[in-house]
């Protein structure tokens, strides 16, 4: 009986370890501003970028309620619209969803904007997609947006 | 054997727990440096962090006449809002306190339009979708600095934008009765991408248009033209951020002419 009970202990052990390790994994802790420093020292960005620093800025900018992150690392096209590179470390995995969702209804209403107006934007956008990976949410409206995808999927492997 | 294989199984158990834990506390560590002062925090607190009494955001002469102002506009204004905001970001001061109700495609015409009308272009404040006399009213400012009309003088007869552009002005001002209105002038385009009734002869006889309109209502007209235009009566090539699309975009350098021209006439 004593044999079954510390076997079982074993297993039950192996498995909260293994538990424990697989879920450091889904929500690695990154650093977003040396993931945007390198993508944008990697990446032809415009002539001509600015930062977002501020949550109004974000909730200006994109409609987002900054509330719902800790951080984030914002980078545009100063001029006039173009490359938008964001990326967010939300408080939790529902203030992710509600980043997510905000940025996607952003993509959406820009799209219906610039679709006649500047349909070279309206393209990018198109083929820009809002991505959740644990607390983090990005979106990368770029012409080298597949480039940097790469990037920052590589600061999760 | 049988206490060996207790010992055996109880020391693993340990060195299981002991090695999540170690990975565990390793991970909280790595949270609690991206927890120190971000980009998101206030200059405010930026300055606290920084405990530098020293540290102080610079002033521009002229620029408080631009307290409580709103600029109103399309995405021509949307390149100067950009240039103010990363101004702001830079913690260099920058036009005041003043807001920014644009948006792309704008005009008079469709700015007066009901948001449920196929063609209605309204810009956003604090994320949500609003009239432009609306807007004004929740900023609570005090003077108005519109640039529209770039989308409006291909479309309509020049009598019929103006029209509309009294419209929407009344509308704000019956909104905001204490407003001081301030009307600029369309932007000019490159040569190269003038085409049809999209010419700078155009854009100047407009231009003379909401002049008198200004002048018929007791509005002020403020022509910023003259330090962007070249030789050639045409937006000069070297301030414009899209010469291979539209021709019409103001790059920062053709913004901070344009900013400090503001300020120097007030």
């Amino acid at each position: 009986m004593k044999k079954i009970i510390i076997s079982l202990s074993l297993v039950f052990s192996v498995l909260f370890v293994f538990a424990a390790c697989g879920s450091e994994t889904a929500n690695k802790a990154i650093d977003i501003h040396a993931v945007m420093d390198e993508i944008t020292s990697s990446v032809q960005m415009p002539e001509e970028t600015m930062n977002l620093t501020t949550n109004d800025d974000l909730l200006d900018y994109f409609g987002v309620d900054g509330s719902l992150a800790k951080d984030f690392a914002v980078v545009r096209d100063a001029n006039y619209v173009g490359t938008e590179l964001a990326i967010f470390e939300a408080n939790d995995e529902s203030s992710a969803q509600q980043i997510s969702n905000q940025l996607n209804t952003y993509i959406t209403e820009q799209i219906e904007t610039y679709q006649s107006y500047e349909p070279d934007y309206a393209y990018l956008l198109q083929n820009s997609n809002v991505n959740i990976n644990g607390v983090y949410v990005s979106l990368f409206v770029s012409e080298n947006a597949s480039e940097i995808v790469n990037i920052y999927n590589s600061y999760f492997n | 054997m049988k206490n060996r294989f207790r010992i055996f199984a109880l020391l693993i158990c340990l060195s299981l727990l002991l090695c999540c834990f170690t990975s565990c506390s390793s991970s909280e560590n790595e949270l609690k440096v991206s927890l120190l002062p971000s980009a998101s925090d206030s200059l405010a607190e930026f300055i606290k962090f920084n405990n530098d009494p020293g540290l102080t955001i610079p002033e521009s002469v002229g620029s408080a006449f631009f307290k409580d102002s709103v600029f109103i506009g399309d995405s021509v204004t949307l390149s100067l809002k950009n240039y103010v905001t990363k101004q702001r970001n830079n913690n260099f001061e920058c036009l005041s306190n003043a807001e920014f109700l644009c948006s792309g495609s704008m005009s008079y015409y469709n700015a007066t339009l009901d948001p449920e009308q196929k063609d209605a272009v309204h810009p956003k404040y604090q994320g949500k979708t609003v009239l432009v006399e609306d807007g004004v009213n929740l900023i609570g400012a005090k003077k108005a600095f519109i640039m529209l009309g770039m989308n409006d003088f291909c479309l309509f007869p020049f009598d019929e934008d103006i029209e509309n552009a009294e419209t929407l002005i009344n509308r704000i001002i019956e909104k905001n009765p204490d407003i001081q209105i301030y009307v600029q002038s369309v932007t000019p385009i490159i040569a190269s991408k003038e085409h049809n009734k999209f010419t700078n002869e155009n854009v100047d006889e407009f231009n003379n248009y909401l002049s008198e309109m200004c002048e018929k209502n007791g509005w002020t007209y403020i022509d910023i033209n003259q330090n962007l235009k070249n030789e050639n009566n045409c937006l000069n090539d070297d301030y414009c951020s899209d010469p291979e699309s539209q021709g019409i975009h103001l790059k920062q350098e053709a913004c901070e002419i344009w900013i400090n021209y503001l300020i120097s006439l007030f």
